[in-house]
């Protein structure tokens, strides 16, 4: 195994273990975050507090 | 991404237009330019980085123009400045354009005439243009900024890469690789949100639950304030192992230093004694000419009575025809030679002669002055051999003190002021004393209050789990709890996530620094990129196990360059594993990693003997793509020989300067003579061209 290919497996280990403890609603959630971001990746003080609040009333009601 | 290309045009130093084509990856992968200092080598070095961000520290933008390329302009007329990058990455080809237009006016005034031009132009695998809509994001994908100074640098900022207070410098580094920009985003508004929760919980909670609220707010404003604490003992912390990085440099210097002054030390002494010698010199020189000298250029005073006596000679004058003794001889007798008896009147006249005395006190008068005039010949003689001498020696002490001063400025320019005395250094080892006392205080006061956050923290966690049993006595707030605690389980696994890829990685980092150390350092050190995200280096102690002590300058430089290297190979790793990826999911990555040059600006210059045999050498064979911009000094030697069958395409930095043709050198490159500087009498400023110079 290369040490990229140790460094990838580990990563992978490391993912779905913090991954596990999450529901279905939060990894939703998680997911929608990172959506987020990239959505405003350009702006140097993206803001979405307000959006993101909304989303995870809408998920856990 | 791999250089191609740099075209630049009136930017700074560079006059007109020049071209560097880059040696690509493969077995000639290194381009190397010369250029003596001032010629121009950092100006290519923040071409790159005008070029790809906008990013030169000038007081005045106008500066940014060649200042010939304004002097030559006439009134009224434009001036461009433009840099071009051509570069591939992934198959595609990007041309990076950044392009400034002046007009000039009264006085050399410059004002910019039309905006800045920033444009990438794209070209596919099928030779297919199209402009980049938005170029700033696309370079900030090929290369994010915060990025660039791992790829870009100059060797004396490299060397504060491998300082221990270069940690945080290191990790946000890392962090960039790892695009976790977004992530840290991600969890700051996660925060933030879940306050608002918290906030929204405050208010409509009653008895119970409403307590521990406000018992959570109080713990969270508590809290903050602890973390405010921790932040600011941190920060001291850095400071001081910043203050603790900066003895121990002048520590590494002054030992580095010791041979070379020990030198100085000699010189002085030499030069001492010279001065001294130069003073007897002096002094026994000025008491010769003082006793003697006006017989150097008296050489009549001494000839003219000489030959005046000869020729009296010559004439019969002398000997004397007649002498008192004959006088007197003739008067005893009373009669002349001739017979007569001398009459009293004959008698007088010959006793008037005998007085006068005649020619015999001439000839007495000659002789004594002759034997006097022998004497200041004599005399002469010696002063004629002995000033010659004498200012010979004083002469040549005088050039034994002109080579021991040059000698002694030498070893000055060699030490740039590093010349550290026995007190200083004590300074310094006390002071060094002082900070590592302080640094053992805050870090325990910091652990302290790291301890004071946990506490509340499980506190924190103790009060939650308790509201969120009462909260499930009420459907709103037990709505509101479940919110809560979705938002801190994404907040925990986004941490955990982000804490072990860092710590993947900087174990895969540390693995590579120690590969590349034994390639490319190949000295018997024990270097480490530490879980704490600082480089390390050990070396032996007596016993044979490692010790730490303060690195030189050069041993920082060559691991600061080795952990470039394993940057690299990173931005490679994660290059490769990007190419797997849908194009989709690849516009969704910040940084896409591939291939990375390595530029750089005198990387090797306070590296020894054996740094510079191993280091270029091994650098250029785990980079894929060097470019190195040094001067012609630190390239002859050895890094020629170690680079000298690595080296795809040379320039050489031209530079032209106002003055007299003495000024004016060449530098002898692959079996060739290479102008290095010009000198020209009507120039009014200095200018460069860049030159091809590859056989």
């Amino acid at each position: 195994m290369s040490d990229w290919e140790d460094v990838q497996a580990k990563k992978s280990e490391m993912q779905n273990k913090a991954l596990a403890a999450l529901s279905t609603s939060d990894y939703e959630i998680l997911l929608k975050v990172l959506e987020m971001e990239w959505e405003k990746r350009d702006l140097k003080t993206p803001d979405i507090r307000k959006p993101l609040r909304t989303f995870i009333q809408q998920v856990i009601k | 991404m791999i250089l191609r290309k740099l075209i630049i045009e009136n930017f700074r130093q560079i006059n007109g237009q020049s071209e560097v084509q880059f040696a690509l990856p493969g077995d000639r992968n290194v381009t190397v330019i010369l250029g003596q200092n001032g010629a121009g080598k950092t100006t290519i070095l923040n071409a790159f980085l005008w070029c790809l961000y906008d990013r030169l520290a000038v007081e005045n933008p106008a500066e940014i123009v060649s200042h010939k390329a304004v002097q030559d302009a006439p009134i009224g007329d434009r001036v461009a400045v433009e840099v071009r990058l051509v570069l591939q990455d992934t198959g595609r080809s990007y041309t990076i354009c950044r392009k400034r237009v002046y007009q000039k006016h009264d006085g050399g005034r410059l004002e910019e005439a039309v905006p800045q031009e920033f444009r990438i132009d794209i070209m596919d695998a099928n030779g297919v243009t199209t402009p980049a809509g938005d170029p700033r994001q696309l370079v900030q994908q090929l290369l994010p900024e915060g990025l660039c100074r791992f790829f870009f640098f100059r060797g004396e900022d490299m060397e504060t890469l491998a300082l221990q207070s270069s940690a945080d410098n290191l990790q946000n580094g890392v962090a960039e690789f790892l695009n976790f920009t977004l992530l840290d985003r991600a969890i700051k508004h996660l925060k933030q949100v879940g306050k608002d929760f918290d906030q929204e919980l405050a208010r409509i909670a009653v008895g119970d639950t409403k307590r521990l609220t406000d018992d959570i707010a109080s713990a969270e404003a508590e809290r903050a304030d602890v973390l405010s604490k921790l932040e600011t003992q941190r920060s001291n912390i850095h400071n001081l192992d910043r203050q603790r990085d900066e003895i121990e440099r002048h520590l590494a210097e002054s030992e580095a230093t010791r041979a070379p002054m020990e030198k100085k030390m000699g010189l002085e002494t030499k030069k001492e004694s010279l001065e001294k010698r130069e003073g007897d010199d002096r002094q026994a020189l000025s008491q010769a000419l003082s006793r003697d000298g006006y017989l150097w250029a008296a050489d009549a005073v001494v000839t003219i009575p000489m030959q005046l006596a000869a020729e009296a000679v010559k004439r019969g004058e002398i000997p004397a025809k007649i002498k008192p003794q004959f006088v007197d001889d003739l008067l005893q007798i009373g009669e002349c030679v001739c017979g007569r008896v001398l009459d009293a009147d004959a008698r007088a006249k010959l006793l008037n002669w005998g007085n006068v005395g005649g020619l015999a006190i001439h000839e007495g008068a000659i002789n004594d002055l002759r034997n006097a005039i022998v004497r200041l010949q004599q005399r002469r003689e010696r002063v004629l051999t002995d000033v010659p001498a004498r200012r010979t020696a004083w002469s040549q002490t005088r050039e034994e003190i002109r080579q021991t001063v040059e000698a002694i400025s030498a070893i000055d320019s060699e030490l740039q002021g590093k010349d550290y005395g026995l007190d200083e250094i004590k300074a310094l080892q006390s002071k060094l004393r002082q900070v590592c006392d302080d640094l053992i205080v805050q870090n325990a006061e910091a652990t302290r209050t790291q301890e004071a956050a946990n506490t509340i923290d499980k506190k924190l966690e103790d009060w939650r789990a308790s509201r969120n049993r009462l909260a499930k006595d009420n459907e709103q707030t037990e709505a509101i709890q479940r919110r809560i605690d979705a938002t801190e389980n994404v907040i925990r696994s986004l941490t955990e996530m982000r804490a072990g890829w860092l710590s993947i990685v900087q174990e895969y980092l540390n693995n590579q620094v120690k590969k590349n150390w034994q390639n490319v350092a190949q000295l018997d050190r024990h270097v480490e990129f530490t879980p704490e995200f600082r480089l390390s280096i050990k070396e032996r102690g007596p016993d044979g196990g490692w010790i730490v002590s303060a690195p030189s300058s050069a041993n920082l430089r060559a691991l600061s360059l080795c952990f470039v290297s394993a940057l690299i190979k990173l931005a490679s790793d994660i290059g490769r594993e990007a190419k797997q990826k849908t194009e989709e999911a690849r516009k969704h990555q910040m940084f896409q990693g591939g291939d990375y040059p390595l530029v750089m600006d005198a990387p090797f210059a306070t590296m020894d003997k054996h740094f510079k045999q191993s280091v270029p050498k091994g650098l250029r064979s785990v980079v894929p793509q060097m470019i190195l911009l040094t001067s012609y000094d630190q390239w002859t030697g050895e890094v020629d020989a170690a680079l000298r069958s690595s080296i795809g395409a040379a320039y050489a930095l031209e530079l032209h300067i106002p003055g007299d043709e003495d000024k004016a050198s060449s530098i002898p490159f692959q079996d060739r003579t290479v102008d290095y500087v010009i000198a020209e009498s009507d120039a009014a400023t200095d200018w460069t061209i860049l030159k091809e110079v590859m056989s």
